[in-house]
């Protein structure tokens, strides 16, 4: 066991450190929200931190001014942001990213060029990585329980929805923004601290395609299926030695596929196995059956539907909020 | 019955010094359509008002503007005597406004009773989105309160036994009580209903017709649209009828609907004659 | 500065052509291609890969090249984005999914470059064209007019076909509401088709072009080439010919005085600086929707 562990050590803490990226792009895409801007903010958390501890600066501060510092910006960046329209806010956050590897390309001696940063104290154990990424996921859950996680997926499901019900959609989302920048530069920290190095393109395009295949092939309904995807990308090349420099393109076909034929994710198939699997254990229970029974005439909507739907004079694109 | 008991017995409907809703020559210009054009309307509080009109007459168009989801060309709204125009929908929400949609919004992930609950929630929990996040122990006992108050929601709307189905796999005039449970939960003081009957059979449209009566009469004010004219004339205090956007009439339902300018924009173009 | 204006009139031609590809599917179709530079990279990337094996004339390189691209794109619509558009009712839902798949698709052909060429610059060689005097020690090259002109040509044809054709015409109506367009017998599938066909092709022939002025691509060349492609287009408003053209000029121009002053590092930022300043400035354009006149 132990010695698997140590062979193994570089995958598990890469996972460790993955996974508060993945649910950073988890909650966006969960509230509807076309971000990609947390990947950005994870250059900010790797660059920002090892900078700070090659100057002397122990760790923890640095990572937490680095975490708190991109939560606030983003916060502060998200009150244009937001008001964007879908695609909009996905071009520019994806744009973000992009300026981002030019940025640290260029800026001379504090990030190291072409190169990156090299050489950052080493700072961070396996036990803090799963440390920090337990705190991600149980501050990630508790945004889908109760009336935080109705409003954030109300958010997706129809935005006038939300602001009738008296939620305030554009704190929120501002709110979802920041959390996700900080995550994202959360994970950044833990890798510059725990790999002791970082380059413009660990920050890139690539990672862009890691991430989201990652959230999206667990399923975005969940924090389960953010950690579901970080498992299953971080051991996927090693289970197909044959991978290798190809990675990349076999995770843009498995995302590509995804988003084609299981857009839920494997978590969205676990739950159509449990909803098919459900009433069986139900019938089985005495009580239960009875439920089904008094549902209305079935079928779905009449078909004049989709012409009312046009017929109301609030689409998504004319919603203020 | 929590909702009916709770309410009753300490809130009488207020003397309407204040109408609850008044809107004053409201326009509203959609890609150069005018949608609304000079409507000038007040709602008194505690009573059911009809909202009526044939197809594309602007109805939707301006309960939209009333929960401030569509700005005004011109004109402004006042709601309990308060102008709104500069307020964000979810402040007016929190002012005690709750509605249906025309087009049904559930959220397909949630059941039922969930759906219900996001009616209640902002009441509830108020708006500090840390402490509803971050301390559970806070959160607890308010969801219980949520809960209770949209299955007593659901429950006058007869929905108790499912209560645990996904939305999707209902019929749509069972999605439709569904948001109507959901604007009941937030009990509201003022109600606007867009179409809440359309796809359902005699017996539900009349099972919804009492429902909106014993609201009334529990002081919840109601703008109602419907196509169902009979419904209209049968529950409603007060009708108001658009055409193209004009108000073309306005009164007491049953002589309302008599007025020659009302039977030509529902006769005359021969949309919906049969209504 | 009559040199700089040349070489400013060649960078706004290419941007123009890649640009346009962008901005004809996000316009009409509502599809954000997020792997249209990888494809316009891919375009030369191919070309190069047959200059290895065999010895073909530059023409036939061009059509490999920009048909690469411009099958590529097609097939992505026909076998991605036209099932997400068919199985995803909400709109909102469907335009997020085309955006992660096209990030998806993107990392395919840079993957294959990247494991091709072991992430280094490659070139397809003819590279020496006659230059021509302008006097003032300007100069002007062969290659540098063909781009040029291959810019304003293929723009305004763009322009007349989405203005003066039937089909043009078809596009603006499946842009403004695809679905009555349908109604009125559009047969929206096939113009989806051309038209992903045509930004592909684009795509392809700015990358070839570039890959022939530049001397070379990297795998990675398509990445800043979409911040400038979102910046042009943010600038011309989604869907615009002229508009996208508009906005090229500025921001070859931009760059153009930003290289001749600064050492030229810097020169990707511009890009996102406008897209900020847009943002900031004049956001109806990007947050209301100029319905009418989109493409
Ligand atoms: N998004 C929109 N863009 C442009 N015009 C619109 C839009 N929504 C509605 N309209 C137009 O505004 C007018 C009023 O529409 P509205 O939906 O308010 O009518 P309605 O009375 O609710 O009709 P219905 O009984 O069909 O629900 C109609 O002419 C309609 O075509
Ligand atoms: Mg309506």
């Amino acid at each position: 066991m132990s010695s698997w562990y140590f062979s193994h050590l570089t995958l598990i803490q890469g996972m460790l450190i993955s996974i508060p990226l993945a649910l950073s792009v988890q909650i966006a895409l969960r509230s509807g929200v076309f971000s990609f801007a947390s990947i950005g903010f994870y250059g900010v958390g790797a660059y920002g931190t090892g900078i700070l501890t090659m100057r002397g600066w122990p760790v923890l501060p640095a990572m937490l001014l680095m975490i708190v510092a991109s939560g606030v910006v983003a916060y502060l960046m998200s009150a244009p942001l937001i008001r964007l329209r879908g695609l909009y806010l996905g071009m520019v956050t994806f744009a973000f990213d992009l300026i981002l590897t030019v940025v640290a390309t260029n800026g001379g001696e504090l990030t190291g060029g072409a190169l990156g940063l090299l050489g950052v104290p080493l700072g961070m154990g396996t036990g803090g990585l799963l440390a920090a990424a337990l705190v991600a996921i149980v501050l990630v859950s508790q945004l889908e329980r109760r009336s935080v996680g109705r409003a954030l997926v109300g958010i997706k499901a129809s935005e006038e929805l939300v602001m009738s019900v008296g939620v305030d959609l554009k704190s929120r989302k501002r709110t979802v923004f920041a959390i996700s920048a900080a995550l994202g530069a959360l994970s950044g920290s833990l890798y510059v601290s725990t790999f002791s190095t970082v380059s413009p393109t660990s920050a890139g395009f690539t990672l862009i395609i890691t991430t989201l295949t990652m959230a999206v092939i667990g399923g975005t309904s969940s924090w389960i299926g953010a950690v579901i995807g970080t498992v299953i990308i971080t051991w996927l090349p090693t289970m197909a030695a044959t991978i290798g420099e190809y990675q990349h393109l076999v995770y843009g076909v498995v995302l590509v596929l995804v988003v084609m034929y299981a857009p839920e994710g494997v978590l969205g198939a676990l739950r159509w196995l449990w909803r098919r699997l459900a009433p069986k254990v139900r019938m089985a229970r005495p009580s239960g059956g009875a439920a089904l029974a008094a549902t209305g005439p079935p079928g779905g909507p009449p078909p004049d539907r989709g012409a009312e739907a046009e017929a109301e004079p609030v689409p998504a694109d004319r919603v203020k909020g | 019955m929590t909702h009916a008991t709770a309410r009753t017995p300490e809130k009488p409907a207020p003397a309407a010094a204040v109408p609850s809703l008044d809107v004053r020559d409201a326009a509203v210009n959609l890609g150069g359509v005018k949608a609304l054009d000079g409507v000038s309307l007040t709602v008194e509080s505690g009573r059911l008002y009809g909202l009526a009109g044939p197809n594309g007459s602007g109805k939707s168009t301006l309960l939209a503007a009333i929960s401030r989801l569509l700005d005004l060309t011109s004109g402004s709204i006042l709601v309990g005597g308060e102008d709104i125009m500069r307020r964000s929908p979810f402040q007016v929400a929190r002012m005690g406004l709750a509605r249906t949609f025309q087009t049904v919004r559930l959220m397909p992930q949630f059941s039922v009773l969930e759906n219900a609950m996001l009616g209640a929630d902002q009441s509830v929990y108020g708006s500090s989105f840390l402490r509803q996040w971050l301390m559970p122990w806070w959160t607890r006992s308010r969801e219980a309160r949520v809960r209770a108050r949209a299955e007593a929601a659901l429950e006058r709307l007869h929905l108790m036994d499912l209560r645990d189905q996904p939305p999707l796999s209902l019929s749509y005039g069972v999605q439709r009580k569904v948001e109507i449970a959901r604007a009941l939960t937030a009990e509201p003081r003022l109600l606007l209903l867009d179409e809440p009957t359309a796809g359902m059979n005699r017996t539900e449209r009349d099972e919804i017709g009492e429902l909106l009566l014993r609201l009334r009469n529990e002081g919840v004010t109601q703008v109602l649209v419907e196509h169902d004219l009979k419904m209209m004339v049968d529950i409603c205090d007060h009708l108001y009828v658009l055409d193209s956007g004009h108000l073309i009439a306005s009164g007491r339902p049953t002589e309302c609907i008599r007025e020659p300018k009302v039977v030509e924009a529902y006769l005359g173009r021969g949309r919906r004659a049969a209504a | 500065m009559t040199q700089q204006m040349i070489n400013g009139a060649v960078l706004c031609a290419v941007y123009v052509l890649f640009s346009l590809g962008l901005t004809l599917s996000w316009g009409a179709l509502d599809v954000l291609n997020l792997a249209h530079g990888a494809l316009m990279m891919f375009s030369a990337f191919t070309a190069y890969v047959v200059t290895q094996h065999l010895d073909l004339p530059l023409a036939l390189l061009f059509v490999i090249g920009v048909g690469t691209a411009g099958v590529c794109t097609l097939l992505l619509d026909v076998i991605v984005f036209r099932h997400i558009r068919a199985k995803v009712a909400d709109k909102r839902q469907s335009e997020l999914l085309t955006l992660i798949a096209g990030v998806g698709a993107a990392g395919i052909p840079v993957t294959l470059a990247v494991a091709y060429t072991h992430d280094s610059p490659f070139g397809i060689g003819h590279l020496d064209w006659s230059s021509y005097s302008l006097g003032g020690g300007a100069q002007i090259s062969t290659i540098q007019i063909v781009i040029i002109a291959l810019g304003a040509v293929l723009c305004t044809a763009l322009a007349l076909w989405v203005s003066r054709t039937r089909t043009g015409r078809a596009l603006r109506a499946v842009a403004f509401d695809g679905e009555t367009a349908e109604l009125m017998g559009v047969n929206t599938r096939a113009l989806s088709a051309v038209t992903m066909l045509i930004a592909g092709s684009l795509a392809g022939l700015a990358g070839m072009l570039l890959v022939i002025y530049l001397g070379a691509l990297t795998p990675g060349s398509g990445e800043p080439f979409m911040l400038k492609g979102f910046a042009i287009i943010i600038l011309g408003s989604v869907g615009s010919v002229w508009g996208t053209a508009i906005g090229a000029v500025v921001l070859a121009a931009t760059e153009t005085v930003v290289i001749s002053q600064t050492s030229g590092t810097w020169v990707d930022a511009i890009s996102f600086a406008i897209i900020l300043l847009v943002i900031l400035l004049r956001p109806q354009g990007v947050v209301g929707k100029g319905l009418a006149e989109r493409v």
